[in-house]
């Protein structure tokens, strides 16, 4: 029989039958792996809880593998409590579907029999709306550059927010003019894509760049990061900002914790800063900040939309179901293959857009870039190089 | 082979002014950067020119991760010459062997050194070690953790096992006192039944060598060469690239540092004609496929079907902004290189020609270095960013310079301290040399 085509009846016996052999040629514990078969297929129909399934076979697959690395399982700690270390996208020491594909060598059974099930789990629980799985959660953007008037105070208010330096643009609006006979100057809102699948997180040699499993955001451990900017190098957008020197900016009010990882504000100097989502905000204890973001509020002609991009009824999700105005969407150089997590509505740049000069708000901002030795650049400025 | 080569005992026997006056040009030099890397832990990198690309309209990287990869180079060109003399017992090119053997190890720790001080926070340098179980898995910069240690491992464990043996085969009490305790701690234990055995092992220890300077030595290119986010760097030919400017600049650097050895201290019988003509040969050859390899590289990025990102990276190199440092990048290989296969004779005759044009090849590879780094972080692609300034600081010019003054330096000293080589002369030894 075919492993692949199973019989449907999984209290049958030809299923049993099915099950066994194909379990049988693994050379582990048959009786557990038909039985988590079996449990998984009732996740999957809705009969079993998620939680119930893994309380029920977590000693046994731990006694059988010594290690239960299934998404939803208990999370593994020290024995203090505290997290373990973790690969890219894990939340330092949460899992993430990546991580989990790369250990998943350690467990082969539970790929083999139980992947197609468990990922039917995932889409029963998203459609019927009860994703009590944390990974189900996505913050992201809608932005739409049609609306964009280039007023700058997004760029303004996240320094503000987040005490960076003028030169440190964790958001910024791109000024720019097609090759295509029009004077038409259109404008770019480009604040950290939040990728899916972030290369920063790759290139990083000490695992400091990480994304938050509870939400998606991707992050920099500022106590882990040695400032080696392999992340701004591997980013093809580049959003990373390395603190040369000493922050400058204002105060960050904030606290900088994140679930115990230093990650909010600005850089410390010799480290690496980019956009956060206003992280802080997520983790206030004040619920009227969490899902916002200072670009968010300020903004004034509604152009930027925050929030859970799983989720149906969220502000980016609505906005562009209802409010795109029959503009085209896209996901900013989607041929990176990053999985970003903004959705622009608007003109998508062409790869021979070019800056322009324009009446902009740096000076009256002070959004200018100095440092001793460097020349200053303005925002916006179109300065021949060659 | 020569009756006597005890030449190669000069190095260490002699202490000349011109030797300590060098020595102490060099110190200052170390001295100076000292002063430059303490005011640059100081204040930051904002000493530096580096800027982020993108807004700030700068390069992230620039001639101290230029100039890793040109030490990281050579390290992997003298770790292949010294793993082909070892695995083919090129007795003629011993001296070579040891030359090597101090330059992969002076360069390896060159790189390292340069990789620390370009971090923002160089005391944090061991979180990647520590982070070094997972991060390996997927982090180029890790792999390239991994393979310089390697070199550095087995770059020692070659120097230290050709010691034992060369220093076996010496009279211990003609050397100065501080080689002779070096040399005892080198010959601890052994016993002449213990001669084929090493041998076996330097023998063997040379393919490793080998292997892993034509596998793992191509990792400090795959780091540029696995970034798909920057057009000039992405690409299958990456690694080759890194490798046949590594192999040309190790080979230069033996060839220079041969040259100057035997004009310096007479050392005709030691290091005969037929050792420099060698030498150009590979250089010649090696200096002739870094050429292709380099325009093979570069040259389908500026044909009209190439992507538009590409294109802009090639035309600024080929005859844009940085057309000048190029082509004389170019030309300081090609034009040695075409020296020395015309007029191979006498070039090479006395080995100064050949040290000459090899100076002149590893100053190209540096600059070529410096542009394959800077160049696609200036030209950025895929946004509308404006094209990039960087203009080294003075701090950046001193501590990379330094670098490799301090380099010059430990390698000076190393001569002072170790025997270039075995002895051949007609002792006992000489025998079992033969056999």
């Amino acid at each position: 029989m075919n492993a692949s085509d199973p019989p449907d009846d999984i209290d049958s016996e030809a299923w049993e039958a099915w099950a066994t052999e194909v379990v049988d040629g693994t050379g582990f514990d048959v009786e557990l792996g038909v039985g988590l078969a079996r449990d998984a297929q009732r996740v999957a129909r809705g009969e079993m809880t998620e939680a119930e399934y893994q309380a029920k076979y977590h000693e046994d697959v731990l006694d059988e593998f010594g290690v239960d690395d299934r998404p939803t399982a208990p999370e593994p700690q020290k024995a203090d409590g505290s997290p373990l270390p973790g690969v890219p996208g894990t939340g330092n020491g949460k899992r993430s579907r990546r991580s989990m594909l790369k250990t998943a060598g350690a467990i082969g059974l539970g790929t083999l029999g139980l992947s197609a099930a468990q990922q039917s789990t995932r889409t029963v629980a998203a459609q019927s709306g009860d994703g009590d799985s944390e990974s189900d959660v996505q913050m992201g953007m809608a932005i739409n550059t049609d609306r964009c008037i280039a007023c700058l105070q997004c760029m303004d208010a996240c320094n503000e927010e987040n005490g960076n330096p003028a030169e440190s643009l964790w958001m910024a609006v791109l000024r720019y003019q097609e090759d295509d006979y029009t004077d038409n100057e259109e404008f770019l809102t480009r604040p950290c894509q939040h990728c899916s699948d972030a290369p920063c997180e790759t290139a990083c040699p000490t695992n400091a760049r990480y994304t938050r499993e509870e939400d998606g955001i991707v992050l920099t451990d500022y106590d882990q990061c040695t400032g080696c900017r392999y992340c701004e190098v591997s980013c093809p957008y580049g959003v990373n900002y390395m603190e040369w020197a000493e922050p400058g900016g204002g105060d960050f009010e904030a606290d900088r914790d994140v679930d115990g990882v230093t990650a909010a504000g600005s850089a410390p100097q010799g480290t690496m800063g980019k956009c956060t989502f206003c992280a802080h905000r997520q983790v206030s204890d004040d619920e009227s900040l969490q899902g916002t973001t200072a670009c968010e509020d300020v903004c004034p002609v509604d152009a930027i939309h925050f929030g859970d991009m799983n989720d149906e009824e969220s502000a980016p999700r609505q906005h562009l179901a209802n409010d795109t105005g029959g503009q085209p969407t896209y996901r900013l150089l989607e041929d990176k293959g990053t999985e970003p997590n903004i959705v622009y509505v608007g003109n998508e740049p062409s790869r021979t857009a070019t800056q322009t000069d324009g009446p902009t708000g740096e000076n009256e901002f002070d959004l200018v870039r100095e440092r001793h030795g460097r020349r200053e650049i303005e925002i916006g400025s179109h300065e021949d190089d060659d | 082979m020569s009756t006597t080569n005890n030449t190669i005992l000069t190095p260490l026997k002699t202490l000349s002014v011109k030797f300590l006056a060098l020595v102490v040009v060099l110190g200052i030099a170390a001295l100076v950067m000292l002063e430059a890397i303490v005011h640059q832990l100081q204040h930051g990198l904002a000493v530096t020119d580096l800027a982020s690309w993108g807004t700030q309209e700068g390069v992230t990287w620039g001639i101290y991760i230029g100039t890793f990869e040109w030490f990281a180079g050579m390290a992997v060109g003298a770790l292949a010459a010294v793993g082909y003399i070892r695995y083919n017992e090129l007795t003629r090119y011993d001296i070579i062997a040891r030359i090597g053997e101090l330059w992969a190890l002076i360069s390896g720790l060159s790189a390292a050194y340069l990789i620390v001080i370009d971090l923002g926070r160089p005391d944090r340098v061991l979180n990647i070690l520590t982070a070094w179980f997972v991060t390996v898995q997927y982090s180029p910069l890790a792999w390239d953790v991994t393979f310089v240690t390697a070199l550095l491992v087995m770059t020692s464990a070659m120097l230290i096992l050709s010691l034992r043996r060369d220093f076996s085969e010496m009279d211990l009490n003609k050397l100065p006192v501080y080689t002779a305790l070096l040399g005892e701690l080198l010959t601890l234990g052994f016993r002449p039944e213990e001669r084929e055995k090493l041998d076996s092992m330097l023998r063997w220890l040379g393919l490793a060598l080998l292997i892993l300077a034509f596998t793992g030595g191509m990792v400090p290119g795959w780091l540029l060469g696995v970034v798909g986010a920057q057009a000039g760097w992405y690409g299958g030919i990456a690694g080759i690239a890194f490798l046949s400017a590594g192999l040309m600049s190790g080979v230069a650097v033996l060839a220079i540092t041969a040259g100057v050895l035997r004009y310096l201290y007479g050392m005709e019988e030691a290091l005969p004609e037929e050792v420099f003509v060698g030498l150009g040969k590979a250089l010649t050859l090696f200096g002739f496929v870094y050429l292709v390899v380099q325009f093979n590289n570069l040259l389908p990025s500026i044909f009209p079907m190439a992507p538009l990102a590409e294109s802009r990276v090639g035309e600024a190199m080929l005859y844009g902004h940085f057309a000048t440092d190029f082509w004389l990048a170019m030309g300081a290989v090609a034009i040695p290189m075409l020296i020395l296969a015309v007029f191979r004779e006498r070039m090479l005759a006395g080995g100064v020609g050949l040290a000459v044009v090899s100076v002149v090849m590893l100053w190209g590879v540096w600059v070529k270095s410096q542009l394959t780094v800077i160049e696609p972080l200036m030209y950025s692609s895929g946004l509308p960013y404006e094209v990039g300034t960087y203009v080294p600081t003075l701090v950046e010019w001193v501590i990379t310079i330094g670098s490799i003054l301090v380099a010059i330096l430990l390698f000076s000293i190393a001569t002072k301290l170790v025997p270039m080589g075995r002895l051949l002369d007609d002792t006992a030894s000489t025998e079992e040399v033969r056999n």
